[in-house]
Protein backbone atom coordinates (compact mmCIF):
# COMPACT_ATOMS: atom_id res chain seq x y z
CA UNK A 1 0.00 0.00 0.00
CA UNK A 2 1.30 3.44 -0.97
CA UNK A 3 2.46 5.45 2.05
CA UNK A 4 -0.68 7.30 3.06
CA UNK A 5 -0.96 10.05 5.63
CA UNK A 6 -3.01 9.36 8.72
CA UNK A 7 -6.18 11.09 7.56
CA UNK A 8 -6.17 9.16 4.27
CA UNK A 9 -5.64 5.97 6.21
CA UNK A 10 -8.57 6.76 8.51
CA UNK A 11 -10.67 7.59 5.45
CA UNK A 12 -9.96 4.14 4.02
CA UNK A 13 -10.72 2.47 7.35
CA UNK A 14 -14.08 4.24 7.37
CA UNK A 15 -14.78 2.67 3.99
CA UNK A 16 -14.02 -0.76 5.42
CA UNK A 17 -10.54 -1.28 3.97
CA UNK A 18 -8.87 -3.94 6.13
CA UNK A 19 -5.46 -3.34 4.54
CA UNK A 20 -5.63 0.23 5.85
CA UNK A 21 -6.26 -1.14 9.34
CA UNK A 22 -3.27 -3.46 8.96
CA UNK A 23 -1.15 -0.44 8.02
CA UNK A 24 -2.46 1.52 11.02
CA UNK A 25 -1.63 -1.42 13.31
CA UNK A 26 1.90 -1.56 11.90
CA UNK A 27 2.40 2.12 12.57
CA UNK A 28 1.01 2.22 16.10
CA UNK A 29 1.29 -1.19 17.70
CA UNK A 30 4.60 -0.38 19.39
CA UNK A 31 3.11 2.67 21.11
CA UNK A 32 0.00 0.74 22.12
CA UNK A 33 2.14 -2.12 23.45
CA UNK A 34 4.08 0.32 25.65
CA UNK A 35 0.85 1.71 27.07
CA UNK A 36 -0.97 -1.59 27.56
CA UNK A 37 2.00 -3.61 28.84
CA UNK A 38 3.01 -0.65 31.00
CA UNK A 39 -0.44 -0.68 32.57
CA UNK A 40 -1.11 -4.42 32.78
CA UNK A 41 2.36 -5.92 32.87
CA UNK A 42 3.59 -8.61 30.51
CA UNK A 43 0.49 -10.81 30.73
CA UNK A 44 -1.44 -12.69 28.01
CA UNK A 45 -4.42 -10.34 28.38
CA UNK A 46 -2.22 -7.43 27.27
CA UNK A 47 -2.30 -8.66 23.69
CA UNK A 48 -6.10 -9.09 23.79
CA UNK A 49 -6.47 -5.54 25.06
CA UNK A 50 -4.09 -4.34 22.33
CA UNK A 51 -6.23 -6.04 19.67
CA UNK A 52 -9.38 -4.59 21.19
CA UNK A 53 -7.88 -1.08 20.89
CA UNK A 54 -7.62 -1.40 17.11
CA UNK A 55 -11.02 -3.08 16.80
CA UNK A 56 -12.63 -0.24 18.76
CA UNK A 57 -10.94 2.20 16.42
CA UNK A 58 -12.26 0.30 13.40
CA UNK A 59 -15.85 0.37 14.66
CA UNK A 60 -15.68 3.98 15.84
CA UNK A 61 -13.63 5.42 12.97
CA UNK A 62 -16.67 7.36 11.77
CA UNK A 63 -16.67 9.26 15.09
CA UNK A 64 -13.00 10.18 14.85
CA UNK A 65 -12.85 13.91 14.12
CA UNK A 66 -9.09 14.52 13.70
CA UNK A 67 -9.13 16.78 16.78
CA UNK A 68 -6.42 14.62 18.31
CA UNK A 69 -3.68 12.72 16.51
CA UNK A 70 -4.53 9.09 15.73
CA UNK A 71 -1.82 7.95 18.15
CA UNK A 72 -3.34 10.05 20.95
CA UNK A 73 -6.83 8.78 20.13
CA UNK A 74 -5.61 5.16 20.19
CA UNK A 75 -3.71 5.81 23.42
CA UNK A 76 -6.88 7.11 25.05
CA UNK A 77 -8.72 3.93 24.05
CA UNK A 78 -5.76 1.83 25.27
CA UNK A 79 -5.65 3.55 28.66
CA UNK A 80 -9.41 3.19 29.17
CA UNK A 81 -9.43 -0.48 28.19
CA UNK A 82 -6.41 -1.15 30.41
CA UNK A 83 -8.09 0.52 33.37
CA UNK A 84 -11.23 -1.58 32.72
CA UNK A 85 -9.07 -4.70 32.61
CA UNK A 86 -7.33 -3.78 35.87
CA UNK A 87 -10.70 -3.14 37.54
CA UNK A 88 -11.96 -6.47 36.25
CA UNK A 89 -8.83 -8.16 37.59
CA UNK A 90 -9.27 -6.39 40.92
CA UNK A 91 -12.86 -7.61 41.22
CA UNK A 92 -11.84 -11.15 40.33
CA UNK A 93 -8.58 -11.51 42.19
CA UNK A 94 -8.63 -8.58 44.60
CA UNK A 95 -7.85 -10.78 47.58
CA UNK A 96 -4.75 -12.11 45.82
CA UNK A 97 -3.29 -8.83 44.57
CA UNK A 98 -1.06 -8.35 47.57
CA UNK A 99 0.78 -11.52 46.68
CA UNK A 100 2.47 -9.57 43.88
CA UNK A 101 3.88 -6.90 46.14
CA UNK A 102 7.08 -8.76 46.85
CA UNK A 103 7.95 -9.04 43.16
CA UNK A 104 10.32 -6.05 43.27
CA UNK A 105 12.65 -7.82 45.65
CA UNK A 106 13.16 -10.75 43.31
CA UNK A 107 15.51 -8.75 41.11
CA UNK A 108 17.52 -7.04 43.81
CA UNK A 109 20.18 -9.71 43.92
CA UNK A 110 21.17 -9.07 40.31
CA UNK A 111 22.62 -5.60 40.91
CA UNK A 112 25.96 -4.69 42.44
CA UNK A 113 25.55 -1.10 43.60
CA UNK A 114 22.68 0.88 45.09
CA UNK A 115 22.73 3.24 42.12
CA UNK A 116 22.36 0.36 39.67
CA UNK A 117 18.99 -0.41 41.23
CA UNK A 118 17.54 2.66 39.52
CA UNK A 119 18.64 1.56 36.07
CA UNK A 120 17.52 -2.05 36.46
CA UNK A 121 14.62 -2.35 34.03
CA UNK A 122 13.08 -5.41 35.69
CA UNK A 123 13.14 -3.80 39.09
CA UNK A 124 11.65 -0.58 37.73
CA UNK A 125 8.86 -2.57 36.03
CA UNK A 126 8.17 -4.41 39.26
CA UNK A 127 8.01 -1.09 41.13
CA UNK A 128 5.67 0.30 38.45
CA UNK A 129 3.38 -2.70 38.85
CA UNK A 130 2.99 -1.86 42.53
CA UNK A 131 1.54 1.58 41.86
CA UNK A 132 -2.20 2.00 41.87
CA UNK A 133 -3.99 2.56 38.55
CA UNK A 134 -4.21 6.35 38.88
CA UNK A 135 -0.48 6.78 39.50
CA UNK A 136 0.56 4.11 37.03
CA UNK A 137 -1.36 5.71 34.17
CA UNK A 138 0.46 9.05 34.51
CA UNK A 139 3.85 7.32 34.67
CA UNK A 140 3.05 5.25 31.59
CA UNK A 141 1.89 8.21 29.53
CA UNK A 142 4.47 10.75 30.66
CA UNK A 143 7.60 8.74 31.37
CA UNK A 144 7.24 5.68 29.14
CA UNK A 145 5.24 7.01 26.21
CA UNK A 146 6.79 10.49 26.41
CA UNK A 147 3.66 12.63 26.26
CA UNK A 148 3.97 16.10 27.75
CA UNK A 149 2.24 16.73 31.06
CA UNK A 150 -0.40 18.77 29.19
CA UNK A 151 -1.09 15.94 26.73
CA UNK A 152 -1.18 13.44 29.59
CA UNK A 153 -3.78 15.62 31.33
CA UNK A 154 -5.86 15.74 28.13
CA UNK A 155 -5.71 11.99 27.54
CA UNK A 156 -6.68 11.21 31.12
CA UNK A 157 -9.16 14.07 31.23
CA UNK A 158 -7.57 15.44 34.39
CA UNK A 159 -6.45 18.91 35.47
CA UNK A 160 -2.74 19.57 34.86
CA UNK A 161 -2.12 20.07 38.58
CA UNK A 162 -3.50 16.61 39.34
CA UNK A 163 -1.21 15.05 36.74
CA UNK A 164 1.82 16.83 38.21
CA UNK A 165 1.02 15.81 41.76
CA UNK A 166 0.31 12.19 40.77
CA UNK A 167 3.53 12.10 38.80
CA UNK A 168 5.55 13.36 41.75
CA UNK A 169 3.84 10.96 44.15
CA UNK A 170 4.32 8.03 41.79
CA UNK A 171 8.03 8.69 41.40
CA UNK A 172 8.45 9.05 45.16
CA UNK A 173 6.67 5.74 45.68
CA UNK A 174 8.75 3.97 43.04
CA UNK A 175 11.98 5.38 44.47
CA UNK A 176 10.95 4.21 47.93
CA UNK A 177 10.11 0.73 46.67
CA UNK A 178 13.42 0.45 44.83
CA UNK A 179 15.38 2.05 47.67
CA UNK A 180 14.10 -0.56 50.12
CA UNK A 181 15.90 -3.29 48.23
CA UNK A 182 18.62 -4.99 50.25
CA UNK B 1 13.09 20.40 48.69
CA UNK B 2 12.36 16.99 47.14
CA UNK B 3 8.99 18.32 45.95
CA UNK B 4 10.74 21.13 44.12
CA UNK B 5 13.23 18.67 42.67
CA UNK B 6 10.41 16.51 41.31
CA UNK B 7 8.64 19.58 39.97
CA UNK B 8 11.81 20.61 38.13
CA UNK B 9 11.80 17.29 36.26
CA UNK B 10 8.43 17.99 34.63
CA UNK B 11 7.92 21.75 34.81
CA UNK B 12 9.72 24.96 34.10
CA UNK B 13 10.60 26.45 37.50
CA UNK B 14 10.38 30.20 38.01
CA UNK B 15 13.61 32.09 38.72
CA UNK B 16 13.21 32.04 42.50
CA UNK B 17 12.47 28.32 42.60
CA UNK B 18 15.34 27.55 40.25
CA UNK B 19 17.75 29.54 42.40
CA UNK B 20 16.52 27.81 45.58
CA UNK B 21 16.88 24.38 44.02
CA UNK B 22 20.33 25.08 42.59
CA UNK B 23 21.53 26.32 45.96
CA UNK B 24 20.14 23.26 47.74
CA UNK B 25 21.69 20.94 45.16
CA UNK B 26 25.07 22.61 45.57
CA UNK B 27 24.93 22.22 49.33
CA UNK B 28 23.16 18.90 49.84
CA UNK B 29 24.83 15.67 48.75
CA UNK B 30 21.72 13.61 49.57
CA UNK B 31 19.60 15.79 47.29
CA UNK B 32 22.13 15.40 44.47
CA UNK B 33 21.97 11.64 44.96
CA UNK B 34 18.16 11.77 44.92
CA UNK B 35 18.23 13.73 41.65
CA UNK B 36 20.56 11.17 40.12
CA UNK B 37 18.27 8.32 41.17
CA UNK B 38 15.20 9.99 39.73
CA UNK B 39 16.99 10.69 36.47
CA UNK B 40 18.21 7.11 36.21
CA UNK B 41 14.74 5.80 36.95
CA UNK B 42 13.18 8.08 34.34
CA UNK B 43 15.70 7.24 31.65
CA UNK B 44 15.17 3.53 32.32
CA UNK B 45 11.41 3.96 31.99
CA UNK B 46 11.92 5.86 28.72
CA UNK B 47 13.70 2.84 27.21
CA UNK B 48 10.83 0.50 28.08
CA UNK B 49 10.09 -1.26 24.75
CA UNK B 50 7.72 -4.17 25.18
CA UNK B 51 6.06 -5.56 22.08
CA UNK B 52 3.18 -7.74 21.08
CA UNK B 53 3.72 -11.10 19.38
CA UNK B 54 4.89 -11.22 15.77
CA UNK B 55 1.42 -12.34 14.69
CA UNK B 56 -0.34 -9.43 16.41
CA UNK B 57 -1.39 -7.75 13.18
CA UNK B 58 -2.66 -10.98 11.66
CA UNK B 59 -4.48 -11.97 14.87
CA UNK B 60 -6.16 -8.57 15.09
CA UNK B 61 -7.42 -8.84 11.52
CA UNK B 62 -8.63 -12.37 12.27
CA UNK B 63 -10.51 -11.07 15.28
CA UNK B 64 -11.92 -8.29 13.14
CA UNK B 65 -13.29 -10.91 10.73
CA UNK B 66 -15.17 -12.72 13.49
CA UNK B 67 -16.28 -9.40 15.02
CA UNK B 68 -17.69 -8.38 11.66
CA UNK B 69 -19.65 -11.65 11.43
CA UNK B 70 -20.99 -11.04 14.95
CA UNK B 71 -21.72 -7.45 14.04
CA UNK B 72 -23.69 -8.56 10.97
CA UNK B 73 -25.59 -11.16 13.00
CA UNK B 74 -26.44 -8.55 15.59
CA UNK B 75 -27.57 -6.21 12.84
CA UNK B 76 -29.83 -8.94 11.43
CA UNK B 77 -31.35 -9.65 14.85
CA UNK B 78 -31.77 -5.93 15.45
CA UNK B 79 -33.49 -5.44 12.10
CA UNK B 80 -35.74 -8.44 12.71
CA UNK B 81 -36.78 -7.11 16.12
CA UNK B 82 -37.30 -3.66 14.67
CA UNK B 83 -39.52 -5.01 11.88
CA UNK B 84 -41.45 -7.17 14.31
CA UNK B 85 -41.94 -4.19 16.61
CA UNK B 86 -43.10 -1.91 13.81
CA UNK B 87 -45.53 -4.58 12.53
CA UNK B 88 -46.91 -5.16 16.03
CA UNK B 89 -47.33 -1.42 16.58
CA UNK B 90 -49.12 -1.09 13.23
CA UNK B 91 -51.43 -4.02 14.09
CA UNK B 92 -52.32 -2.46 17.46
CA UNK B 93 -52.95 0.88 15.81
CA UNK B 94 -55.25 -0.69 13.21
CA UNK B 95 -57.11 -2.56 15.95
CA UNK B 96 -57.58 0.65 17.93
CA UNK B 97 -58.87 2.45 14.85
CA UNK B 98 -61.37 -0.38 14.18
CA UNK B 99 -62.59 -0.23 17.80
CA UNK B 100 -62.84 3.54 17.65
CA UNK B 101 -64.76 3.38 14.37
CA UNK B 102 -67.18 0.71 15.63
CA UNK B 103 -67.65 1.81 19.25
CA UNK B 104 -66.94 5.54 18.93
CA UNK B 105 -64.84 5.14 22.05
CA UNK B 106 -61.52 3.81 23.29
CA UNK B 107 -62.70 3.08 26.84
CA UNK B 108 -61.45 -0.13 28.41
CA UNK B 109 -64.85 -1.91 28.07
CA UNK B 110 -64.91 -1.06 24.36
CA UNK B 111 -61.38 -2.37 23.95
CA UNK B 112 -62.24 -5.57 25.83
CA UNK B 113 -65.46 -6.00 23.82
CA UNK B 114 -67.75 -5.55 26.86
CA UNK B 115 -69.39 -2.28 25.88
CA UNK B 116 -73.15 -2.41 26.02
CA UNK B 117 -73.17 -5.42 28.35
CA UNK B 118 -74.88 -5.13 31.75
CA UNK B 119 -74.17 -7.19 34.93
CA UNK B 120 -77.28 -9.27 34.09
CA UNK B 121 -75.78 -10.20 30.74
CA UNK B 122 -72.78 -11.62 32.60
CA UNK B 123 -75.07 -13.58 34.95
CA UNK B 124 -76.91 -15.04 31.95
CA UNK B 125 -73.66 -15.78 30.22
CA UNK B 126 -72.31 -17.88 33.12
CA UNK B 127 -75.69 -19.29 34.27
CA UNK B 128 -75.17 -22.56 32.42
CA UNK B 129 -71.75 -23.27 33.90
Amino acid sequence: MKKLDESQLVGKIRLGDERALAELIDRHQAAIARVVVGMLGNVPEAEDVGQEVFLRFWFSASHYRHEAEVRTYLTRIAINLSINELNKRKRKFGFMLNLGTETAEVFAAKVDSHEQLYSNAELIKAALSRLDTAHRSVVVLRLIEGYSTKETAEILNLPLGTVLSRLARAQEKMRNIIGKQP
Amino acid sequence: MSKLLLKSLDCQLDEKERARLDKALAEDEALRQMKKEYELMRSTLATFEPGFSASFNENTLGKLGSSLVHHQENQLVYRFILRLGVSAAAAVLILLMIVLYKEQSLRIDSLMGFSGLTPDDFDNLFANY
